[in-house]
């Protein structure tokens, strides 16, 4: 049970081309390398074949037919954001990849610009409202990655959900990326889920192997269903096999 | 819950086991824990037992009494000797005797037939037991009475009384050897101060029984109750020869009643049977009248009801007459007077009115003998009437005495059976205190080892606590699971769930992100 820092392992420092932050007093956290310079996060060999099962499944097995997926979970602390990342980072650094967009739409709790080591700076609450093109709002992980963090959200998070302009944005990124993946809320807390699954139309469900009763996630998949998405599949995370694995062909 | 309940596989069942092993094992050290813990230091105690039996003095004469067999003796007898030993005097002479080693019986005092408990004892005692009743309670609970068969056998010979008496720390000082011996030695004579103290008690309660009823007999009422009787009897037979025959129902009547009431229902009702006979009289009279009328004139018959319903000979011919009459009427506007048949009708006709005639004459002699019986009738009640208002003043006052001699009587008849029951119970009482039943001890009391007291047997229970403790660990692991919601497989999540399964990641320690 190797640490999840295992999974996202530092590398050789590029020298990538980043939007400047606009505050340089900001506290940016875990930056101490030169401006300019940036360690790219990477999957460790296992987490890599794990989520380049999930990616194959989720997007080459017929399942999805659009570009866009949408990540919930039904409570929260499921470990959305890290499957999130994880997915995003899956085959991103080779030639001839897919073009991906890894979007933080999770306006309550973000946390993939921690997890990836990037700057609050512009990111979605700007593209949406302030008109921010996605260009601009875009940060660079590495050749076929771009990440939209939150930005500052203050207290425009219902501005932000307003569906045109979330439409729109979600239309340019089509035309951008060829995939697109978005973290959002818990959808049996936050109504952000249900907005964005009615825009969105294709949802990945999270599960939280021991912790979530089925109930919970039966109602997770209603709401995601009233608001006029599809459940394209699950997640199971934080799995346990308390049986050794020996008995597994045995019993 | 239920479409979603899978058939369990072996590796379900392992699943919920390996799942929850540690609570199960936490369970399962918790019961074996205390039970072990308990059966460790749980209080041992000494054991000291006496054995009784119960003898009949004699073979008692089966002739004696329906109900005093050996057999029923020593059946009734065992169950009352429980309640007797188990009595707040017995336990708590036992004690005193406990306390205060001066009243205690000698070596062998407790074996003789005729012990009796101390005069100080004695004196002591009601405020003893009105002190220590918590501790007499809590010897009731030590103390058991064993009869082979089980606590309701019918007929035992054999008891045992056993006492437990618990290895306590508060014997005094001296060193624990010490202590124990001490207290082995005071279960032993607890055991035989109760045997003692009960024996005594039953002695007291057998002859405080015989004495009442040798008091009774000595009495000798039931002598005097049947010289009562006599008595009464005597003066009620005096007294109904002055009355004379004729008034004695009256006097009994009268006296129930008192004098005025008594005599004017009497008077009511000699007066209400004379107007019956005298309407019944009329009644007779006037039926003498129509069958007058009715011979006077043949040709008209007109015999009243009554008459021809009493005699049936007299209904009859009315009938054969109206036949005839009938028969005639409807010959005569066909046939001319010397028809054969006309005449014979004719002549039958005059011959059955003949005989008519002469029924209703007899019936007419009837009624005058009813009439004079009814007149005599008559004579004699007023007779009575006029004989009872004459001697009604004389009658009253001794009717009333008549009266009460005859309650005094009967009270004086009901006294005597109680007296006769009284004496048959005590003739009983002292035929069986002549042939009471012994009860004599076989072993004085047992002897407990003080150094090896009673305790719980260890591996048993600790044998029983692992079993059990599986047991529960098992259902806590099972019920944990059945009300367990979360999703465990991919199997549960489609099955419930209805989406597929996309990937399944396995848990990979705390969700650290370090970028260094």
């Amino acid at each position: 049970m190797s640490d999840l820092e295992d999974m996202f392992e530092p590398n050789e420092p590029i020298s990538a081309a980043a939007a400047p932050s606009n505050d340089p007093s900001d506290d940016v956290p875990v930056l101490t390398l030169p401006a300019g310079s940036r360690r790219a996060p990477r999957l460790s060999g296992r987490a890599s074949e794990m989520f380049h099962g999930m990616w194959a499944s989720i997007f080459y097995s017929g399942r999805t037919t659009g570009k866009t997926v949408l990540l919930t979970s039904a409570a929260r602390r499921e470990g959305v954001s890290t499957i999130a990342c994880g997915l995003a980072l899956t085959d991103t650094d080779v030639e001839g990849g897919p073009r991906v967009a890894l979007v933080d739409f999770n306006l309550r709790n973000p946390a993939i610009h921690r997890m990836l080591g990037l700057r609050e700076g512009p990111g979605l609450v700007e593209a949406l409202a302030d008109g921010l093109s996605p260009a601009e709002a875009a940060q660079k992980i590495n050749r076929n990655l771009d990440v939209f963090t939150v930005g500052a959200i203050g207290s425009r998070s219902l501005e932000v959900l307003r569906s045109d302009a979330v439409e729109k944005f979600f239309a340019q990124l089509d035309e951008l990326y060829d995939q697109v993946l978005v973290d959002s809320a818990a959808a049996n807390h936050y109504p952000d889920a249900q907005v964005l699954a009615g825009v969105l139309k294709e949802v990945v469900l999270v599960v939280h192997s021991d912790l979530t009763p089925r109930e919970a996630v039966a109602q997770a998949k209603k709401r995601i269903e009233a608001g006029g998405g599809r459940v394209v599949g699950l997640v199971l995370n934080m799995r346990t096999f308390p049986i050794p694995n020996f008995l597994y062909r045995i019993v | 819950m239920a479409d979603t309940y899978t058939s369990r596989t072996l590796r379900e069942l392992l699943r919920i086991v390996a799942s929850r092993f540690l609570g199960m094992v936490i369970l399962f050290a918790v019961i074996v824990g205390a039970v072990t813990a308990a059966s460790l230091y749980a209080p041992k105690w000494y054991r000291s037992e006496v054995q009784l039996m119960a003898t009949p003095a004699r073979v008692s004469n089966p002739l004696a009494g329906p109900s005093t067999s050996q057999h029923e003796q020593v059946t009734l007898f065992v169950m009352t000797q429980r309640e007797i030993l188990f009595s707040e005097s017995v336990l708590g002479a036992a004690l005193l005797m406990l306390e205060k080693p001066q009243y205690a019986p000698q070596a062998d005092g407790s074996r003789s037939a005729r012990f009796q408990l101390p005069a100080g004892l004695r004196k002591e005692l009601p405020d003893f037991i009105a002190a220590n009743t918590d501790k007499i309670r809590r010897l009731k609970d030590r103390l058991s009475v064993v009869t082979p068969g089980g606590p309701d056998a019918a007929f035992t010979q054999t008891f045992k009384v056993v006492v437990d008496w618990p290895e306590t720390r508060q014997n005094g000082d001296g060193d624990r050897a010490q202590r124990r011996r001490r207290a082995a030695e005071q279960c032993r004579q607890l055991a035989d101060y109760i045997v003692a103290a009960y024996l005594a008690r039953y002695q007291q309660l057998e002859a405080q029984r015989t004495e009442a009823a040798r008091k009774f007999l000595e009495k000798k009422s039931l002598a005097e109750a049947e010289k009562r009787v006599e008595e009464a009897k005597a003066a009620l037979e005096a007294e109904a020869a002055t009355l004379g025959a004729d008034l004695l129902p009256v006097a009994s009547i009268v006296g129930k009643q008192g004098i005025d009431s008594g005599v004017a229902r009497l008077v009511t009702e000699l007066e209400s049977s004379i107007s019956t006979v005298e309407a019944r009289l009329a009644e007779l009279t006037a039926l003498r009248r129509a069958v007058e009328r009715q011979l006077k004139e043949p040709e008209q018959l007109a015999v009243p009801d009554e008459i021809a319903s009493s005699s049936p000979v007299i209904a009859e011919l009315l009938k054969r007459i109206a036949q005839l009459e009938m028969k005639i009427s409807g010959l005569t506007p066909k046939f001319t007077d010397e028809y054969q048949e006309l005449q014979t009708t004719r002549s039958e006709l005059r011959n059955a009115r003949l005989d008519l005639i002469r029924e209703l004459q007899r019936q007419l002699r009837r009624l005058d003998d009813s009439i004079a019986v009814k007149e005599a009738e008559k004579a004699h009640l007023t007779a009575r009437l006029a004989k009872f208002t004459r001697d009604m003043q004389r009658i009253g006052p001794q009717a009333i005495r008549y009266s009460r001699l005859q309650e005094a009587l009967q009270a004086a008849i009901d006294h005597y059976n109680q007296q006769e029951k009284d004496y048959l119970e005590s003739v009983r009482a002292e035929s069986l205190a002549q042939d009471p039943v012994l009860v004599s001890v076989v072993d004085s009391a047992s002897r407990p080892d003080p150094d090896r007291p009673r305790r719980p047997i260890l591996w048993l229970n600790i044998l029983i606590a692992c079993i059990s403790g599986l047991v529960l660990s098992l259902v806590y692991a099972f019920l944990a699971d059945h009300f367990d919601h979360t999703i465990k497989s991919v199997d549960e999540a489609e099955r419930y769930l209805g989406a597929p399964v996309v990937a399944s990641v396995p848990k990979m320690g705390r969700h650290i992100l370090q970028m260094q």
